[in-house]
């Protein structure tokens, strides 16, 4: 389940407002709903409005019934004769259009359409039994091949007070269609890795147990039995640690410490330094850190195939390096989830696609928020006239996010005073002089980078 | 930036309104913006005269067809919403209190200027674009690699000071300005360079200056 659009006629600053959330013309996913999203824009135009009714929609697609109502009694707008409906009040103040193989629908409306032709809708009264049972099949498949509708980490996410109890290690999520860390813990996620570990100790003390065993009575060489038994098993925090937080805890000076010794050490997660190898206190580590555990861990562990997941803020505590990852890094622990992101960062913002920004903005005039388009004319790839995945940061900073200086105003006046510099050693005919202006116009040259231009 | 004749009215009723003030030697009523009968007047003469441009970047704020005399009647600009961009600027803003509807005051100009760069800072009349003294290609050049105004490197050192701290406040370096004109005029240039008769309607100062080399 992706989601292919969003509608909103009138709520808060929005005001028939549609954002086209798919592949524009000409791309080879040309119609299908993007891979991932970034909205961004001035704080207040709505970025975290919009991820907010993503997840109220997504929450509703736990309740549908397969109810079919003649479309007056339903919802207004529709154009189909008769419409989806829920046991709860299913109307939404935004209109998610949520794409799911070749159906469309959104719950808000009570809209269903096949192949994005919202006009031809599959519902009329010759066939309404039909389409019926063709429509609890469909939601039955999203329901089955679905675990988490959508896992949202909000941009205040508390990072204290995430990791297992050791006296309840068990615990798992109620509903584990919506995984919302504004409401739920890492918890159960923690809890299903730890008794993975728990388990592959018992399964070592056993091994131990018995190769002492046999060797009171066996003439064998135990260290290499215990080399070749290591071989041979898993041990889950290997693969956790080599695929999922090394890549990028690693740039910490971190990495994940996969040999435990002890169970009753294993209550959170734990890393140690790359320069001593000694293990870090997990209320010792970074906020950064912190996030790239409780963000990761989830999408490691979780089934995310056709998961929509919202990341409010992703740079939050993170190093301009680390964001320029961040983005595919993600991606690759989800690879089937949509994402939508909302930032303020640049560097975030050159991970994406032109089509995959959504940047909004105030407009004054008409006193709505608006999508600022990057292309003229058709949506189609060849019309785009900003990418930011061609731009530098600077660039991405004035004709992204527009801001209207590319540095402090002192850099302005810095280069025209190069500028002046310059033009006196073009103009000085003493050479021991002109050496001494160059030497002040190297210095300032130096300071500004060499950035002249 | 280029050098401004203001002496052509075309809002007669602002003016004389205006000039009442001085004979009867009474300070200015309060400078209300926009809510002023003869606000847009002011401004639609001041683009007059400056032809349609910012008079300190030349940046174009609005349509040549909007500058036509035939827009002018009976000493009023007939269009109270027209399609312009920019703001209203006081020169000196020492002269707003009292003076805030002198025509010697005011220019037409960016409104990224007149709101984050100009502000109410102290001016030095030396780049003031209407004065008798007032010659461009005399007070300025232009860095054809980094597209920046600097002040002409004939000038002694302290006048070269005063030029740029002027060049400055008026904005007339402002990054934003700097990139639409760098953006504007390389296409230009490159069309110059291929002799294909480029078409002019801002920056002309920057232009010209370029074009000597």
């Amino acid at each position: 389940m992706k989601i292919s659009g969003i509608q909103i006629n009138d709520f808060q600053q929005f005001k028939d407002f549609t954002l086209d959330l798919t592949y524009p013309k000409g791309h080879e996913k040309e119609g299908l709903p993007l891979d991932k999203v970034c909205f961004i824009g001035q704080s207040g135009t709505g970025k975290t409005t919009l991820l907010n009714s993503i997840m109220e929609s997504s929450r509703k697609l736990k309740n549908v019934s397969f109810q079919f109502l003649p479309a007056n009694t339903a919802s207004s707008n529709q154009k189909s004769d008769y419409s989806l409906h829920s046991k709860n009040n299913i109307k939404s103040r935004t209109e998610i259009h949520f794409s799911f193989e070749n159906y469309e629908f959104s719950l808000s409306s009570g809209k269903f359409a096949e192949n994005k032709n919202w006009d031809l809708s599959i519902f009329n009264q010759n066939a309404i039994e039909n389409n019926e049972e063709k429509l609890r099949t469909i939601f039955r498949e999203l329901h089955n091949s679905t675990d988490h509708f959508v896992i949202n980490y909000p941009s205040d996410i508390n990072i204290k007070h995430q990791f297992v109890n050791r006296k309840t290690p068990l615990k798992k999520y109620e509903d584990k269609k919506i995984i919302d860390f504004n409401e739920q813990k890492l918890t159960p996620i923690w809890s299903k890795v730890y008794k993975e570990i728990v388990d592959f100790q018992y399964e070592e003390a056993n091994f131990r147990i018995d190769l002492t065993k046999r060797a009171e009575v066996e003439n064998i060489n135990i260290k290499e039995e215990i080399e070749k038994w290591k071989k041979g098993s898993k041990n889950p925090l290997i693969n956790l640690a080599g695929i999922c937080l090394n890549p990028i805890i690693n740039k910490f000076g971190l990495e994940i410490e996969t040999d435990l010794p002890r169970i009753q050490n294993i209550d959170v997660i734990r890393a140690k330094s790359l320069l001593n190898s000694k293990i870090v206190p997990f209320e010792s580590l970074s906020t950064g850190t912190k996030q790239i555990i409780l963000t990761a861990l989830p999408l490691y562990e979780l089934k995310t195939e056709n998961s929509i997941i919202l990341v409010d803020e992703p740079e939050n505590s993170l190093y301009p390096d680390i964001q320029q990852m961040i983005i595919e890094y993600y991606q690759a622990l989800a690879p089937s989830a949509q994402f939508f992101y909302a930032t303020h960062s640049p560097v975030i913002a050159s991970s994406f696609e032109p089509w995959e920004i959504v940047e909004l903005k105030f407009d004054y005039d008409k006193k709505q928020v608006l999508q600022e388009l990057y292309f003229k004319e058709e949506r189609h790839v060849a019309n785009y006239f900003i990418n930011p995945q061609f731009l530098r940061w600077d660039s991405i900073l004035t004709k992204v996010f527009d801001l209207a200086i590319r540095g402090n105003e002192k850099r302005t006046e810095k280069l025209m005073e190069l500028t002046m510099l310059g033009k006196k050693i073009e103009k000085e005919k003493d050479k021991d002089k002109k050496t001494s202006f160059y030497k002040e116009y190297q210095k300032l040259a130096s300071l500004l980078d060499w950035e002249t231009k | 930036m280029r050098k401004i004749d203001k002496t052509k009215i075309l809002s007669h009723q602002y003016k004389e309104w205006e000039e009442e003030f001085a004979k009867r030697q009474q300070i200015h009523e309060e400078y209300n913006s926009s809510h002023n009968n003869h606000y847009i007047d002011v401004v639609m003469n001041l683009l007059h005269v400056q032809k349609g441009l910012c008079a300190y970047t030349e940046r174009r704020l609005c349509k040549p067809d909007l500058l036509d005399e035939k827009n002018w009647i009976s000493g009023k600009y007939n269009n109270r919403h027209p399609e312009i961009l920019g703001q209203l600027d006081h020169f000196d803003p020492k002269l707003k209190k009292e003076s805030g509807w002198l025509w010697d005051n005011f220019f037409f100009i960016d409104t990224d200027i007149n709101t984050k760069v100009k502000g109410k800072k102290e001016v030095d009349y030396i780049l003031k674009p209407d004065t008798n003294e007032y010659e461009v290609n005399k007070l300025l050049e232009y860095d054809r690699e980094s597209h920046l105004f600097v002040p002409h490197s004939d000038l002694d050192d302290k006048t070269q000071a005063r030029i740029k701290n002027m060049i400055l406040k008026l904005g007339i370096n402002f990054d934003a300005v700097v990139d639409a004109r760098k953006e504007y005029l390389e296409d230009k240039l490159a069309q110059k360079r291929f002799r294909l008769d480029p078409k002019i309607n801002q920056y002309y100062s920057a232009f010209s200056m370029c074009s000597k080399f």
